[in-house]
Order: C-alpha cells, then sequence, then structure tokens
C-alpha cells in the first residue's frame, strides 16, 4: 500500500509539471507554430506577391524600415505592387484562390436563420445565365422545426415584380429539395423566391440572380502566335451587336492555372477576333508540357454610358485546348506600362519616408 | 529572424504623430501625401426612408457624412443616392462629379481616393468605366494612385441577403432577424425600397465590375460593434457591425473570415486564425482594429488599438525585422513564461483610425 500511494504522489506531481510546461507560452516547442510562422514564412493568405516573389531575383540589401509600423505596411505594399507590375495587366499570374474568384459568374450559397439554429439554404450553381438554360435550384433546410414536403421556387421580375415562372421543389432526401426554374424570360436581373412550410408557416428565402441577353457566339480560336514578348491567342467572337466588350479568360497548363488574360476591344455586329495576350513574364522558364487550355472565357459588353448595364457571355464549359507555338523566345522580363511604373514610384517615395 | 520584444510605452514618434494630427484637424490640408483626396461615401440610410429630392440633398448628406474627419481633407467627393441602383441612377450621378473632376484636372498628379463601406463597390465601378466614358466625352481620364478602402463593402454584406428576404415575409418571421435589418436599413423593407441594398447582397456584389485592374486597394478593417451588436450574429465570420471581414479585407470568397490575416487575430495576437484563403489582386490589407466599428473608421473615434496586417516579414525579396510594438501578455492560467504575444500600432489607442493614415501619409 505504501507503494502505491508513492506512485501515486509521484503520478500526480508529474502530471502537474507536464501540464504546466503545457501551458507555459516558453514552450515554443509545442506552441510557436505559429511565431515562427509569422517571422519568416508566408501566410495562409494567399497574397499575390507571395506567389510572385518566387519568379524574382533577390535585390540589393534593403534599407531597414522605420520604426513606425504604418510605414512599414506602406512600405511593404509599395513592394508588393512594384511587384505585380512587371505583369501588364492583360496578362497576370494567379493564385488557385484567385483563379477561383476570377472564374467570373460565382454563386456563393446564401443562407437564411430560422427560429433556434435552424437554416434555410439557397444555391444555384451561377449567377447569371444564359437566357433559355435551366435555372436549376437546391435548397435546404436544417433545424428543429417540422418541415414540409415540398418547396415552391418562383421568379420574379425587378422592378415590375411580375411572376415569370414557378416550379415545385422536390424532396431528394431530407431536408434538400431540387427543382427547375426557366430562365426563357426577358434579360434582367429577377428574384428567386423560394418558399418553405416551416412549423406549418410560409417562409420565403429570397435571392436574386440574372438573365443575360444573348451576345453573340464563340467560334473557337484561331492559330496561337508569338509576337514580341506576347503569346497572342485569338479568340474569335461574333457579336449581334456593336459596342465596347471586354474579354477575360484563364491560361492553364493541365491543373495549374498560369495567368488570367483580358482585352478590351471595340467590336462591330457580324464577326470578330479578341487577341488575348500571354506576356513572357508569366510563361517564360515554366516547364510547360504539350497543350494548353483556355478556361473560363466570359466576355463582357460594358456599358456605353454611365447608367447602362453591364451584359455578359460565357465561353464552353470545356474551354479551348490548343498546341502552343515554340514558347523558347518569351524572356521573364517585366512589362512595361508607364502609369502602373509612375504609381509604384510615387507609391516608393511614400514608402521611402518611414 | 523573430520579431522585436519592445516595451509598453508609446514611443516619442508615435506620440508625435499623434499630436500632429490633433494639430492638423485644426488646419487641415486637402492632400494626402501631396496627392488630392476624393471622398466616396458608403450606404445612407436614411435616402431610402426619405429619398433625397435633389442633387443638393445628395450633395448635402455626402458632405455630412465625412464631415467629423476627413471633410475638410479632402479636394473633391463623389456623392450618390443609396436608393439608387449602383449600375444605374448612382453611376449617372458619380459620372456627372467625374467629370467635374477632370475638367478641372484634380486629378492630373494623380489622386487618392478614399471610400467608405459601399463606396469602395461604387468606385470599383467606377474605375472600370471611367476612362472610356471621358474619353468618349473628350476629357482625360483620372489618374489614381491608390484607393484607400475604410470599411470596404465590395465583397457585400449578409445583412443585404437578410433584408431582401425580408421584404418578402410576413411580420411574425424571424423578429431578432427583422430588427437586425431594420437596425441595417433603418427601413421596413419592402420589396421595392431597397435601392443599393440590392447591390449589396454578397452575390451580386461580387459578381459586379471584379476584373483586376492595376489600382492598388489599401483596406483598413474594423471589428467592433454597430447598432447595440444586434447584427454581429447574422454576418458570417468577424465583422464591424455591418461589413464582414471578408468583404473588408478584399478576399476572393464570401466564406467567413476573423481576420484580413492567417496568424493575426484583429485584437493583434499572434495566433492561428481563420484567414482569407487569397486576396483579389491588387488588393491589401493593411490595418484592422478590433474595436472599431463601422462608423468609427472614418470619424474621429479614438480608444482603438490599429494592427497592422502583418503575413510575412519580407521586404524587397529579404527577410527584416519587423519594426511595431509587440509585447507579451499572460493569461491567468499561464503559471510561468512571457504570455501570449500581440503586434500593434504603438499608441494607435490615442487617435482614430483616419487619423492615424492621414497623419502617417502627411508626415
Amino acid at each position: 500500500m505504501p507503494n502505491k500511494a508513492l506512485l501515486v504522489a509521484v503520478a500526480a506531481i508529474a502530471g502537474v509539471a507536464a501540464t504546466s510546461w503545457l501551458l507555459a507560452t516558453d514552450n515554443t516547442g509545442r506552441f510557436s507554430g505559429h511565431t515562427t510562422k509569422l517571422a519568416g514564412e508566408a501566410a495562409p493568405a494567399t497574397h499575390q506577391a507571395d506567389v510572385l516573389a518566387a519568379s524574382q531575383p533577390q535585390q540589393a540589401q534593403p534599407e531597414p524600415p522605420s520604426d513606425n509600423a504604418l510605414g512599414f505596411m506602406l512600405a511593404s505594399v509599395a513592394d508588393d505592387y512594384r511587384q505585380t507590375i512587371r505583369y501588364p495587366e492583360y496578362s497576370i499570374p494567379l493564385t488557385p484562390a484567385q483563379a477561383e474568384a476570377y472564374q467570373g459568374n460565382r454563386y456563393h450559397p446564401v443562407a437564411l436563420p430560422l427560429e433556434g439554429d435552424g437554416e434555410f439554404v439557397v444555391t444555384l450553381d451561377k449567377f447569371r445565365f444564359k437566357r433559355g438554360e435551366p435555372i436549376l435550384v437546391a435548397a435546404s433546410l436544417t433545424g428543429r422545426q417540422v418541415f414540409g414536403d415540398t418547396m415552391s421556387a418562383t421568379l420574379e421580375s425587378i422592378p415590375d415584380r411580375d411572376r415569370e415562372d414557378s416550379a415545385v421543389l422536390e424532396s431528394v432526401e431530407p431536408g434538400y429539395y431540387e427543382g427547375t426554374v426557366s430562365s426563357d424570360h426577358d434579360p434582367g436581373e429577377y428574384r428567386l423566391i423560394v418558399e418553405a412550410r416551416v412549423d406549418s408557416s410560409a417562409v420565403r428565402h429570397v435571392s436574386t440572380l440574372n438573365i443575360e441577353p444573348d451576345l453573340g457566339n464563340f467560334e473557337g480560336l484561331e492559330r496561337p502566335y508569338v509576337t514580341g514578348n506576347d503569346l497572342v491567342i485569338p479568340v474569335k467572337f461574333d457579336p449581334k451587336n456593336s459596342g465596347h466588350y471586354s474579354l477575360s479568360a484563364q491560361l492553364y497548363s493541365g491543373n495549374t492555372p498560369l495567368a488570367l488574360l483580358q482585352q478590351e476591344t471595340a467590336l462591330s455586329s457580324g464577326s470578330g477576333t479578341i487577341e488575348l495576350r500571354a506576356h513572357g513574364s508569366v510563361l517564360a522558364g515554366r516547364d510547360l508540357q504539350g497543350s494548353l487550355q483556355l478556361r473560363n472565357l466570359q466576355i463582357r459588353q460594358l456599358p456605353a454610358r454611365p447608367g447602362d448595364p453591364t451584359h455578359y457571355a460565357y465561353g464552353p464549359n470545356e474551354g479551348y485546348e490548343f498546341s502552343p507555338p515554340d514558347l523558347e523566345k518569351l524572356r521573364d522580363e517585366p512589362a512595361v506600362n508607364p502609369e502602373s511604373e509612375q504609381r509604384a514610384q510615387l507609391l516608393q517615395q511614400l514608402a521611402d519616408r518611414f | 529572424m523573430t520579431i522585436k520584444e519592445r516595451s509598453l510605452k508609446p514611443s516619442k514618434h508615435t506620440l508625435a504623430v499623434a499630436l500632429a494630427g490633433t494639430l492638423f484637424a485644426g488646419a487641415a490640408q486637402a492632400q494626402l501625401a501631396g496627392h488630392n483626396v476624393i471622398l466616396v461615401h458608403g450606404f445612407m440610410m436614411d435616402d431610402l426612408s426619405n429619398p433625397p429630392a435633389s442633387f443638393s440633398d445628395v450633395q448635402q448628406a455626402g458632405a455630412d457624412n465625412w464631415r467629423d474627419y476627413w471633410l475638410n481633407r479632402s479636394e473633391a467627393r463623389i456623392d450618390w443616392p443609396s436608393n439608387a441602383r449602383v449600375e444605374g441612377q448612382i453611376a449617372q450621378t458619380a459620372y456627372q462629379q467625374v467629370r467635374q473632376i477632370s475638367q478641372q484636372g484634380l486629378c492630373n498628379n494623380y489622386c487618392i481616393m478614399v471610400t467608405h463601406s459601399t463606396g469602395d463597390l461604387v468606385t470599383r465601378h467606377i474605375l472600370e468605366n471611367q476612362a472610356r466614358w471621358l474619353q468618349a466625352d473628350g476629357l482625360q481620364p483620372l489618374k489614381i494612385l491608390a484607393v484607400l478602402d475604410l470599411a470596404g463593402a465590395g465583397g457585400g454584406t449578409e445583412l443585404a441577403d437578410l433584408a431582401v428576404s425580408v421584404a418578402y415575409n410576413d411580420s411574425w418571421y424571424n423578429w431578432p432577424v427583422k430588427q437586425a435589418v431594420k437596425a441595417f436599413t433603418g427601413i421596413d423593407p419592402e420589396p421595392g425600397n431597397l435601392g443599393v441594398v440590392n447591390d449589396l447582397q454578397t452575390n451580386t456584389a461580387r459578381n459586379l465590375a471584379v476584373n483586376p485592374n492595376s489600382i492598388p486597394r489599401l483596406r483598413f478593417v474594423g471589428g467592433g460593434s454597430s447598432y447595440g451588436g444586434i447584427t454581429k450574429s447574422f454576418i458570417e465570420g468577424t465583422d464591424d457591425g455591418v461589413v464582414p471581414t471578408h468583404s473588408a479585407c478584399g478576399a476572393t470568397s464570401a466564406n467567413g473570415i476573423d481576420s484580413c490575416s492567417g496568424n493575426l487575430s484583429m485584437a493583434g495576437k499572434v495566433s492561428s486564425q481563420n484567414g482569407p484563403s487569397g486576396l483579389y489582386y491588387n488588393h491589401y490589407p493593411v490595418l484592422m482594429s478590433e474595436g472599431a466599428n463601422h462608423g468609427d473608421v472614418i470619424t474621429n473615434q479614438t480608444g482603438n488599438m490599429a494592427v497592422p496586417v502583418v503575413n510575412n516579414t519580407v521586404l524587397n525579396g529579404l527577410q527584416v525585422d519587423f519594426a511595431s510594438r509587440t509585447y507579451n501578455k499572460r493569461a491567468w492560467w499561464q503559471l510561468w513564461g512571457s504570455g501570449d504575444q500581440y503586434v500593434e500600432v504603438p499608441g494607435s489607442d490615442q487617435t482614430s483610425m483616419s487619423n492615424l493614415l492621414y497623419t502617417t501619409l502627411n508626415n
């Protein structure tokens, strides 16, 4: 028995000591992951400069920043900005998170809280619909309330509040409902009203979507070629109407996003070609095997005058695949953009004062 | 290289900055770092209940909005009515002022735009189109050095999502949600009276004029309470009572986040955080302040510590020592050791976030 008591006492002392050691913040071996990260590694929030810096040659020893935290941040912004402007506005590199964000036409599920911890969530697969394509509506209900077996979905025009279409959403599994509403209505902004029965009362979840006019047709790519320090990818688009258009697309190699390409141009109705350009700064020195892909094509008819709406259309879901020409001549050199350069200089002057 | 540890005492430099700010308040200049300042205000709830009858009403509300701090520190404003839509009357009203700014040559030497809240979204639409519209009118496009977004709502707010649903629900529906929406909009929402709140829905905002451009957006983010805190539980992640942190930081997704940094809380505590998975191109979170609410960021409100959004300590490609006050605070349960580590702008609670920004840039 005395031995047992001794063992219990030793175990208790060891436990207290171990707990104290764990709780002490001098125990950097257990808890210092975050501090070492702050001191050197890139943060989880992927800032473009973190990605861009990888391809930068290291510069001369910098001046140490002054004892001014906001000044330090401004110097940091100036430094980051200096790195971004080596890429022209028409060809910018993308982090994976930016590639997802700049796909365009994304719809984030919209939640409506119910009494208690419940939620009424509606999800669409996109925000803008080409006239005529089905609007698939998915809804879910969670919580302790009693829910009905079906829901209804109604499409209402803005601002007239005309009920353009309605459908029943069937339960596909407990708490989950699906159905389809037609988008074959005049282009414009609409409210999607999804009505559920919650504890025998109607609850309406309302969100917004857009039906876009037919802007024209994507007709594929012409043969890409290299000129100067750009890979030029001509995209054929036949617009219905003349106007000022902006085309953007993401250049991929396999599953790796290389760049967001964008170009603004005036097009006449009938037929047109918009030349996207991938600058050498996003392509040179990369191990690119085989074909490249142009994905997430989005064309916008820009408002001719203030107050006009922007109209959107999208390329084929599968994008376009092409065999690039010889890219050996492309160089990883900074782009020349006098306005961005001037902006960078002014930001640097601002930062230099600290 | 590790973070320097400094004393709790504000430095002489900090006190000098704060004092300079106080003096400037009496004799302010309408420039930041030698560049003219253009202000773009946020959502004005009064416009929903009492729509402005004329442009002079819109201008008067715009001036009143900035009067506490920025009004006499700006060269021009772009005022707009909140009972309208961004791609509609708001763009038309804003453009008339953009024209005047161009005609007066106020941005020939690069302007700095200062936006608050929905002004972020309005500015994005204007910047995307102003060059083409002005050139069509035979005018010079505005040259913009940078945009300082205070509590930027460019990513929308869940309160706007709720407002649209509340407009269609009977009076019994979820009383706390209705109260939060009423606090935010100042009205009992109806389908036709929401104005720019429609554009502030998270999906609408994040599908409006989002293409990247070369103008840097510097983000300043609050985390305090507005309206007695009744809105907070309905906004994803942390927020300033109106705008979620995912929006104010410039995060690429509307998923709720708690900080603009993955390793620094809004209070400055060095710790793993639910930060953004990515930021929009050319968006740079600069300062956070856990105590500053949505309105505090543009007023003289003091007492809120500001935190620099330090993601790493690499500058010019090399790791450098970070110059800021850091200190360690030991919790009651920590038996020994130096405690949690915090990073903050020294003395920033002695001044407002706007004054800190203004005086630093005019240093």
